[in-house]
């Protein structure tokens, strides 16, 4: 009997990660049941002909010089990105692209490791935190952009108002008046939304950590500083990676922000790669161009995306590595001669707080931690809602203050029944709010629906067949497209749907919205299953269920909150959702709530901010409600190995 | 190299209490196993020790000195875990190193000290390992390693063993023995297996419930266990407990005789001592060496051996019977040991 | 005169090579003849969609009809080129002036020349009006939305609290905000709309140039870049540099109008129709002290537009398409200038039409938050800006306002701007060749 075998796995996880435990069973490369081509073939072939199309005619117009007002078509080949190369827009551009990058990425791993740290303790009301700390990230991007633009306002935003209420006027600046500031502002306000999607995973990660690693660092002298860097981070490491490469595309691609917030301005200070290429393809028409621009942001993507594995992907692991033969196992020989033992010199005892004091001291930083975390993510939102629930005119009071002078409904009287209120003149979008609810509402449930019925059958494809070259190589197809920029897609969808007559229909965003979502919900899932066992399958099989229902009776139950992450995963997405759906739908007929919240930010007199922030709750209400009732959810799927990427 | 003296430590979580007014005194050099059920308090006294958790009354001296509010790092013992707790990102050699590194020692005496332990625990060929390349044992030894390479006053052992396989357990605590001969180590090891407590310690502290049952060495525990539960608990197969008023020889009411399988046999016709089972033999079960006889006594299931079962029937009657200064016995509502 | 037939075949080229086929509903287009089954789209900005949706409704009950209405968010002009050229029929759509060559050129619109009662309806619009809704060679794009022209205002209250008068030179605009600021009277006497959007910077900053003497672009439409050009560009500088307006004059919302509402600025320039929310007591805490005075600087002169309503290159009715047009940019049926009234009365929009501009409504509404007469000079006074009209113009106009924006907060001298601006109008005219 083999003694080399790691016998079952102690209560609790096991602490050593070896997926090759599993693999050195799983011998059946070259056979790969129908089974698993079927599961993943919705999939491929929706993202292939709904992505694949529109991204390969831009391809080919990033290769033509193109002009519709002055019917230009001229194909031009690598020219549009050979002359990127000497163009100082570009160049600044791409300056500022790397660093705002870096900024928001760095900024939210950093802070997505404190929060992750804070929520992994236990304290009283966690829960409740945890929940607290995901609604900046279930927030649209738009209306993100909407509030911070606003408390950025100048001589009557919240912020200068919070200041000057808290005796600190003298410190109010114009916001977003430099260049500079503006950049990392916006930066930051990327940051802010972004972080707790990185706290989520790290979280996830932390949680599998093991209690006894640590323990048995702290016996062997480790403080807490040493134990951070030397067991922590290192466990963290998958984590990290996933969460960096989702953060610099994120980053990358972002352009919602900076659109409703600065525009590029002031000056060209927040012109990043990502608003060059919309002004290039939108306003000056000149899509080729335009696309070779958005591509470079890929290119960046998936170098970006290699180095990070370089740097932080499994290091010189040897799964399936032979064991050391066991003739020697145990054989601690008394025969041997013995090298002497060192004499060690005694440990020092280093002074140390008395533990009264240090308990005390560890537990009001903790304190004082946790109450940071409640006003960065709860302020600006409880800003929000109370900015919805005051008169409209107390908006632009100078000097600011943010003491609300009354609280009032007529705000939300005003969105939602607009006939009643009348002389307003966002009742028009008012009238919108509530249809654009409802169809954000079911475009929500049915791309979730979609993506989790087809995103389970692919993952659990991929992650059974993943060595087989065919599934490998799909998967990192998957992959590629969500590096690609929606502003480069967006006029051949629209050029498309339009010769399907999907234009302004539900429908049709739903199958845009699948086209991009089903590889996030097929990696997700993925990750998933890689962490059941393979045993189970084939004790369903062997008690006599064909495949389907062995998906459906047995795995399915197992992987069930990997499953309800990955829904509320894509239901926040495309609930978010806001370049397709401007673009492709026209009429109340199919306009999502971002679509109408930008409208109401473009169109609001400032005196009518009121009702613009009343709609921008009711936005923000459903992803909220869904992550602060789901957040358990979110965790236990991450957790059980949805992110393990 | 120190004792370790647990005075009257009491430890609840909230308001439950885990461990109930302990007193054991650990001598120096001496290997002690805390033994019983699952649940009973063994690990929490040991992560007590160590300081990992902290106590809600009593106080733990090592040497004479309070510890109590020493932390962990500064009472100078190490813990083997169960789960090992290896680092799984470094290699044996650093996992080794690494409680050294953290005393900020020269790499000279790093280097001396790791080839020392490695040494001695024959994982030379494996030092450029990664954990996740190892088997289960060599883990196991690993992490007994890593807990001596710092010379510890005193190591803890929490069911290192729990997660091998049979043959090479009975191996592996050959050699922690040898090991702790070697080294003249306090060791404090946490088992639920008694066979494994027996073996090891020099002297056993069995627990139940958070509460000490008896502290003595392993054969005074086998031979005179302090109370029904001891009794119980050490010895395989497990004690026959028959109530005092069933059985020959009159002990009365209210008391329960207790008597190992080993020492209950057929009788053999030759005198007996007064005391004698009769029943139907239900099942043989060989052994090995001895062979497992289940009789039904009174609509009681009893165990006793034989050596050679040749003419015992399944079915047939039996009589069994045992010398009597092997028999125990015990008061039946509190348990405890009276004098037989 | 074209038949719709005759429309209907006239010959169109793809927009882009391989695009998917335009859509079927172009080619379904029938002669007019009775039931409105098909509907006329139309397509708008952000401004007052409640109202425009009342007027569509109006309408559709005076004429019988049957209109879709879409509201565009977001950046108008680039997302409605985005759906033209991705192939969307749209019948009728607002534009700005400077797109009104641009969508001629690239097929989407067609001009009105030979509709009826055109030439009745020119004659009635200001000249300044059919400048900047005509092509360059004199063909009508569209019927006028509303006219509009930078004003210049002033806190009377706090000029004379500083003892100043009203300036009527860069120069003495200038000092006037120097000494406002010095004595403490205002922090940032001087505002204006500095965004870097096509409705601020780029009309505040022409506006200047007009009213400086400044022609901007020639007759070839290249750049012109005189002592008045520069001058102007000189005084934004040192107005940012001086801290005479605020300093986050570029990212202010809503063109800078609720900032001034708020009372801290003494002048601005400013689209004229702000005025009467900047005099609404409501609104404003400075209402009732707002004056109007000339452009201060040496021609006063100032920029003037007109926005207008354009016709889709193959409507699906001319003749209902024509009456949709006319009715929102002209007189309805039954000779009332229903919407365009609207826009004048409720929101001070002034109109290109004289006969709109001298009704005594119109009059005594304007009177109680502008002088008038005053205003009535200005746009005599005002220029067109007929380099708009140029295809390449809007991608220059951004380049500008970029630069420029750099420019006043002390990137590089006046003389680089200036070669930076004019390069950029060689290499356009090269692109958009």
């Amino acid at each position: 009997m083999s003694v080399s075998d790691d016998i079952g796995t102690p209560r609790g996880a096991s602490i050593v990660r070896s997926p090759a435990a599993l693999r050195k069973r799983d011998g059946r490369v070259g056979r790969v049941p129908l089974f698993a081509y079927a599961a993943v073939a919705p999939t491929l072939l929706i993202v292939l002909a709904v992505v694949g199309v529109p991204l390969a005619y831009s391809l080919y117009l990033s290769l033509h010089r193109t002009n519709p007002i002055t019917k230009t078509f001229i194909y031009v080949g690598f020219d549009n990105y050979a002359s990127l190369a000497g163009n100082a827009d570009f160049a600044a551009a791409l300056g500022r692209t790397a660093y705002f990058a870096a900024f928001s990425v760095a900024g939210t791993t950093v802070l997505g490791l404190a929060m992750a740290l804070l929520l992994n303790e236990r304290f009283f009301g966690r829960g409740v935190l945890r929940s607290m700390v995901l609604v900046p990230w279930a927030m649209a991007p738009v209306s993100v952009g909407v509030l911070w633009s606003f408390i950025y306002a100048g001589n009557f935003g919240a912020l200068t108002g919070l200041l000057n209420d808290l005796g600190l006027g003298g410190w109010a600046l114009p916001w977003l008046g430099d260049g500079f500031r503006a950049l990392n502002l916006v930066a930051l306000t990327n940051v802010w939304s972004q972080a707790p999607l990185t706290a989520l995973m790290l979280l996830a990660g932390l949680q599998s950590m093991p209690g006894s690693l640590h323990k048995a660092a702290m016996l062997d002298g480790a403080g807490p500083v040493a134990r951070f860097f030397a067991i922590t981070l290192p466990w963290l490491k998958p984590n990290l990676l996933f969460i960096s490469i989702i953060a610099t595309i994120n980053s990358l691609m972002a352009f919602d922000i900076l659109w409703i917030m600065t525009r590029g301005g002031p000056g060209a200070a927040t012109t990043v790669l990502s608003w060059l290429g919309y002004l290039t393809s939108f306003q000056f028409l000149r899509f080729g161009q335009g696309a070779a621009i958005l591509y470079c942001l890929t290119a960046l993507s998936f170098v970006l995306a290699i180095a990070y594995f370089a740097i932080l992907g499994p290091r010189r692991s040897r799964p399936g590595a032979r064991p050391v033969p066991p003739t020697v196992d145990g054989g601690v020989p008394g025969a041997r001669t013995l090298a002497p033992m060192a004499v060690l010199p005694p440990p020092r005892v280093r002074p140390r707080l008395p533990r009264p004091v240090a308990l005390g001291l560890a537990r009001g930083g903790f304190a004082i931690a946790v109450l940071a975390l409640v006003l960065w993510s709860a302020l600006p939102v409880l800003a929000l809602i109370l900015m919805s629930l005051t008169p409209a005119s107390d908006l632009i009071r100078t000097p600011a203050t943010v003491v609300p002078s009354g609280l009032t409904l007529q705000n939300f009287q005003t969105v939602l029944m607009p006939s009643s209120s009348g002389g307003f003149s966002t009742s028009v979008q008012a009238q919108r709010v509530p249809l654009a609810l409802i169809n954000s509402i079911v475009v929500g449930a049915c791309v979730s629906l979609v993506c989790i019925v087809l995103g389970t059958f692919a993952g659990y494809a991929f992650a059974r067949h993943g060595r087989s070259r065919f599934f490998a190589v799909s998967l990192w197809g998957l992959l590629l497209t969500r590096m690609t920029p929606g502003l480069t897609l967006v006029l051949p969808f629209f050029i498309i749907y339009r010769g399907f007559g999907l234009i302004d229909t539900r429908t049709g965003l739903i199958i845009a919205y699948c086209s991009f979502l089903l590889p996030l919900s097929a990696w997700m899932m993925r990750s998933y299953f890689e962490g059941v066992p393979v045993s189970l399958d084939r004790a369903a099989l062997i008690d006599g269920c064909s495949r389907v229902r062995m998906m459906w009776s047995v795995l399915l139950p197992v992987v069930r909150p990997g499953v309800i992450a990955a829904a509320i995963f894509c239901f926040l997405a495309s609930w978010n959702e806001f370049l397709f759906a401007l673009i492709l739908t026209s009429t109340p007929n199919a306009q999502t709530i971002p679509v109408v919240i930008s409208g109401f930010l473009s169109q609001a007199q400032f005196y009518e901010y009121g009702p613009m922030f009343a709609a921008s709750v009711l936005s923000i209400l459903p992803p909220v409600l869904v992550a602060f009732f789901f957040q358990r959810f979110l965790v236990q799927g991450a957790l059980s190995g949805a992110v393990k990427g | 190299m120190t004792s370790i003296t647990i005075e009257t430590v009491s430890k609840s979580y909230g308001a439950m209490p885990v461990l109930k007014g302990l007193d054991i005194d650990i001598r120096d050099g001496e290997f002690v196993s805390f033994l019983g059920p699952s649940g009973c308090g063994k690990s929490t006294l040991l992560f007590c020790i160590a300081g990992i958790e902290a106590i809600s009354a009593g106080r733990i001296l090592f040497d004479g000195q309070d510890v109590s509010r020493l932390a962990p790092r500064d009472r100078n013992i190490a813990l083997v875990f169960q789960d090992y707790a290896l680092y799984p990102h470094m290699a044996v050699r650093d996992n080794l190193a690494f409680p050294l590194r953290q005393q900020k020692l020269g790499p000279d005496v790093v280097r001396r000290q790791v080839d020392w332990a490695a040494g001695l625990l024959g994982l030379e060929a494996l030092l450029d390992r990664m954990p996740a390349e190892l088997s289960g044992g060599q883990r196991q030894r690993v992490a007994v390693g890593r807990a001596i390479v710092r010379n510890p006053a005193a190591l803890l052992m929490d069911e290192p063993l729990s997660n091998l396989d049979a043959s090479l357990r009975v191996r592996t605590r050959t050699e922690i023995k040898r090991l702790q001969r070697e080294l003249r180590t306090t060791v404090a090891f946490v088992t639920h297996d008694q066979e494994e407590a027996m073996v090891l310690s020099d002297r056993v502290a069995v627990m139940n419930a958070g509460v000490l049952q008896q502290f003595a060495e392993p054969m005074t525990i086998y031979r005179q266990p302090a109370n029904l539960f001891v009794a119980g608990f050490i010895g395989s197969p497990q004690m026959n407990f028959l109530p005092g008023d069933g059985a020959p020889g009159g002990h009365g009411a209210g008391r329960l005789i207790g008597v190992r399988p080993f020492d209950l046999v057929p009788a053999g016709g030759g005198p007996g001592d007064g005391f004698a089972l009769t029943g139907e033999l239900a099942l043989i079960e060989p052994a090995g060496p001895v062979h497992y006889l289940d009789v039904d006594v009174g609509g009681r299931m009893v165990k006793a051996t034989c050596v050679d079962p040749s003419g015992l029937q399944p079915g047939a009657a039996l009589t069994l019977t045992a010398p009597r200064h092997t028999l125990h016995l015990f008061d039946a509502s509190s348990g405890l040991r009276l004098a037989s | 005169m074209m038949t719709p037939l005759q429309q209907y075949w006239m010959s169109r080229r793809n927009v882009l090579k391989g695009a998917a086929a335009m859509s079927a509903v172009t080619l379904a287009g029938r002669p007019a003849s009775a039931a409105p089954a098909t509907p006329l789209t139309f397509i708008g900005w952000q401004y007052q969609p409640q109202i425009v949706s009342e007027n569509v409704e109006t309408f559709k009950k005076l004429y019988d009809e049957n209109v879709t209405y879409e509201l565009v968010s977001g950046d108008y002009h680039p997302v409605v080129e985005t759906k033209l050229t991705g192939g969307q029929h749209i019948d009728m759509m607002y534009s700005e002036e400077d797109h009104l060559a641009r969508w001629h050129t690239a097929d989407w619109t067609r001009d009105l020349e030979g509709l009826p009662d055109l030439e009745s309806i020119k004659a009635g619009m200001f000249p300044v009006s059919v400048t900047s809704l005509s092509l360059p060679d004199g063909k009508l794009m569209g019927l006028p939305y509303y006219a509009g022209h930078n004003a210049f205002i002033y806190d009377e209250a706090q000029l004379s609290k500083a003892g100043v008068g009203v300036p009527d030179s860069a120069d003495a605009l200038l000092d006037a905000c120097r000494k406002l600021k010095k004595d403490g009277v205002s922090e940032a006497p001087y505002n204006s709309a500095w965004g870097q959007k096509w409705s601020e910077l780029s009309w505040s900053i022409f506006a200047c140039w007009y009213a400086e003497g400044a022609p901007v672009f020639d007759a070839n439409y290249d750049l012109v870049p005189d002592a008045a050009f520069r001058k102007v560009l000189e005084f934004h500088r040192t107005l940012y540099k001086e801290q005479l307006v605020a300093a986050d004059i570029m990212t202010m919302p809503d063109e800078g109008v609720p900032s001034y509402c708020s009372g801290r600025h003494t002048f601005m320039v400013l689209h004229d129709y702000d005025q009467k929310v900047v005099n609404d007591p409501k609104l404003s805490k400075i209402a009732g002290k707002v004056k109007n005075a000339l452009m201060p600087f040496k021609t006063h002169s100032t920029f003037a537009w007109t926005a207008a309503y354009v016709m889709g290159k193959q409507p699906v009715d001319v003749d209902r398409t024509w009456n949709l047009v006319r009715f929102f940019g002209g007189k309805a049926k039954d000779g009332q200038y229903h919407v365009i009234k609207r826009w004048a009365l409720d929101f001070g929009l002034g109109s290109g039409y004289k006969e709109v501009m001298s009704d005594p409504d119109i009059v005594s509404s304007f009177s109680k938050w502008r002088d008038v007469d005053i205003s009535n000079k200005q746009l005599s006074l005002g220029t067109s800006r007929k380099v708009a009209k140029m295809i390449w113009f809007s991608e220059w106009d951004l380049f500008m306002m970029q630069h420029v924006q750099d420019y006043i907060r002390g990137d590089g001298s006046t003389d680089q701007l200036v070669d930076r601006l004019v390069t950029k109008v060689a290499d356009l005219k090269k692109q958009y060749q």
